[in-house]
């Protein structure tokens, strides 16, 4: 057999036109990204390519001897198995290779590629295949979140999932919008050598910090995510007493009332729950003023 | 004292990256401002334009190798206030990209959320959810060192 070249594919009508070819010359080198395409719409889906080249047709060739072998043991018309494995290839790091029930075990060519296999008693057809695929694949990367936004453990159920990370979005979100306010209004005295008082221990690990909001966010469900402004105006007399710039609130009410919900948080902790977020700045600033202006 | 920096163990860290790059262009824009203005709409513009400092910090330290990142620094490219709008590569690869990929199969059981979330997401109008899903794990995590930094740099200046 000539060299069959099975490139990553997406599934598209063509397939079907070239059946009976035992030649896979695909050139649908849409290389597609992660993400499963098993129908024509989804072949204009944004692909990249993250995998080298070089890589992809080394793996090919290597598909390709073991595919004429299997041709040759099985019964499987040519056609019908071409088809299905021209129809589900994928790339990117993970190139996807479905196969049909009745293929014999071969030995696992590639690491690279997931071969799955059709379940029992579920249709193995390629496009159902694919969409298997493409919901583990979801739910992987949900999961993933699930670890990535705090609090989303006890959530089950991709719709509430997915409204919990929009909210954790936003909230980030609002956090830096609230904290480049803050940065604006704050007047630099200490001017001095900012880069290197900075980047010395300013950056321990806080890694919990912002998991400490939102959790406190999360215990509260009650109050959302926009607080009430009898609170804000606590916040909004504490910045000020920080700051030397009194600043009328009119412009800037909207993006303060925004953001204040979401600030009251640090104060809070830093009162109430979390001492060592206090304690740990005052430790930082003691030691960088020592050493700024010692 | 606790010297303990973990900027220096990874100086190449995505941390490291913005925490250098916003430090810069936080003090060219408190370099660039009078004394003390106490006028709200100054403050306002300092503010829009620190908060456009921390984004573009944040995409540069990001580059090209996400989709988000491509996204945001074609947006701060464009901005109508920028002085040189020119087209560049990345404005044509996003023209290119900005197709709509999303079909009704793919919204099974996400519909509204998902799209609110490509409005959160900066380029997320043209993924489809597996790689919408993917950007946002990595937006979120871009997002959290962004806080955390600024945070650090806000209680600094003010004790």
């Amino acid at each position: 057999m000539d060299s069959v070249k099975l490139s990553r594919v997406s599934t598209n009508q063509s397939i079907n036109l070239s059946g009976s070819q035992v030649n896979v010359t695909d050139n649908n080198k849409s290389l597609p990204q992660d993400g499963n395409s098993c129908s024509d719409a989804r072949n204009s889906r944004l692909w990249r390519c993250s995998s080298p080249e070089s890589g992809d047709s080394k793996e090919e060739s290597s598909i390709s001897k073991q595919i004429p072998d299997i041709a040759e043991a099985n019964d499987e018309s040519d056609a019908k198995r071409n088809k299905q494995q021209n129809g589900n290839a994928k790339a990117a790091n993970d190139g996807i290779q479905k196969q049909n029930k009745e293929i014999p075990e071969q030995p696992e060519p590639l690491k690279d590629y997931i071969h799955v296999r059709a379940r029992r008693g579920q249709a193995t057809d390629s496009h159902s295949l694919a969409e298997r695929v493409r919901r583990e694949k979801i739910s992987e990367r949900m999961k993933f979140l699930q670890d990535l936004v705090p609090g989303c453990n006890k959530v089950t159920g991709k719709a509430v999932m997915l409204d919990e990370i929009i909210k954790y979005v936003q909230s980030l979100q609002h956090q830096v919008e609230f904290l480049s306010m803050k940065l604006a209004t704050v007047n630099p005295k200490m001017n001095v050598n900012m880069e290197a008082l900075l980047s010395k221990d300013m950056f321990q690990s806080h890694g919990s910090l912002p998991h400490s909001l939102y959790s406190m966010d999360s215990s509260a469900p009650a109050f959302g995510f926009r607080y009430q402004p009898q609170q804000g105006l606590r916040v909004n007399n504490g910045i000020s007493n920080n700051t030397e710039i009194q600043f009328s609130m009119n412009p800037l009410t909207a993006a303060l009332h925004k953001a204040q919900g979401l600030q009251l948080h640090p104060v809070d902790s830093s009162t109430l729950a979390n001492h060592q977020i206090g304690s740990f700045s005052d430790d930082d600033l003691q030691s960088l003023v020592q050493m700024g202006f010692g | 004292m606790n010297k303990y920096n973990p900027d220096r163990m990874n100086p190449s860290s995505l941390r490291s990256r913005f925490t250098t790059r916003f430090l810069r262009n936080l003090s060219k824009i408190h370099a660039q401002k009078p004394s003390s203005s106490s006028s709200p709409a100054e403050i306002f513009r300092r503010y829009r334009r620190i908060k456009v400092a921390a984004d573009k910090s944040m995409a540069y330290s990001v580059r090209s190798r996400r989709t988000w990142s491509r996204a945001m620094l074609w947006k701060l490219r464009t901005r109508p206030c920028s002085t040189s709008i020119r087209k560049t590569r990345h404005e044509k690869q996003n023209k290119n990209r900005t197709t709509t990929a999303t079909t009704g199969e793919d919204r099974v059981g996400f519909g509204v959320e998902a799209d609110e979330l490509r409005e959160l997401v900066p380029g997320g109008e043209a993924m489809d959810l597996c790689n919408l899903l993917h950007e946002t794990a990595h937006y979120i995590k871009c997002l959290t060192t962004q806080v955390q930094v600024m945070k650090k740099i806000a209680d600094f200046y003010s004790p």
